[in-house]
């Protein structure tokens, strides 16, 4: 028997998890520094997919907007 | 060929930012014109501390540009760029609705700002709190290393049974 899903990502007319889709972002923005903060670790490192909660696109462009902070040194490589 | 549109993002020492920030302005217009780009804005972004040390310096002042240029001037800037001694960094990005996201950027910059008023009125904990207490719990298998805990209570465990006791299979 399946169990209903309730809550806020399961069920029928879910939200979906993934926090850019939700607002509707079109392409990440590296300048962004603190939304990129709270996807990666005290030490720099991104968190997966999984623990994040990003679609496939967006967890890509996320990787991307990363890098490019850390190389305009707004986010650290490591801690 | 058709003018395309571009993202860039300078960094210099802040030190000489303060300094004369009009000659570091002229400076990387001149480095824009000179490939014949049209400048739609050129200003400064924020001065702040940055995550790490780049040539020694530990504070810098960022400016940011859009501007359209011709594909085949990109290269030049981005060497000008390079050979220059006061830009520190500089990224240079092609973006064909750079203009809508812009736009896009400065809605949901208000769309936060609102937000962020609404929670501190209701009281609700910001994001990220929950694990800094120490309280967040994490079932994922796979979850990140950097979330295990770094140090824990070593725990006493009864020495196991010596072999000879245990019932024979």
């Amino acid at each position: 028997m399946a169990q209903q899903q309730t809550g806020k990502f399961g069920g029928f007319g879910r939200e979906t998890r993934c926090r850019f889709c939700r607002d509707r972002v079109s392409e990440i923005d590296f300048k962004d520094v603190s939304t990129l903060q709270k996807l990666v670790t005290n030490q720099g490192k991104m968190f997966s997919k999984k623990r994040s909660g990003n679609c496939a696109k967006h967890q890509r462009q996320l990787k991307a907007a990363v890098k490019r902070a850390r190389f305009m040194a707004l986010m650290t490589y490591a801690e | 060929m058709a003018l395309r549109y571009y993202e860039g993002l300078w960094l210099f020492d802040s030190a000489v930012a303060a300094k004369d920030w009009d000659q570091l302005a002229a400076h990387v217009r001149a480095i824009l014109e000179k490939q014949g780009s049209k400048i739609i804005r050129l200003e400064k972004w924020d001065d702040r501390k940055l995550a790490y040390d780049v040539k020694n310096i530990k504070r810098g002042t960022y400016m940011i540009g859009h501007f359209q240029c011709e594909p085949t001037g990109i290269s030049q800037i981005k060497r000008d760029c390079q050979l220059s001694e006061f830009i520190l960094r500089n990224i240079l990005l092609e973006d064909e609705d750079l203009l809508a996201k812009i736009q896009e950027r400065a809605e949901l910059k208000k769309k936060r700002e609102l937000e962020a008023a609404q929670a501190v009125a209701d009281g609700v904990p910001l994001e990220g709190e929950r694990e800094r207490r120490g309280g967040y719990r994490d079932r994922d298998r796979d979850r990140d290393r950097d979330d295990r805990p770094r140090y824990r209570e070593r725990v006493e465990r009864p020495a196991p049974a010596p072999a000879a006791e245990r019932p024979e299979e």
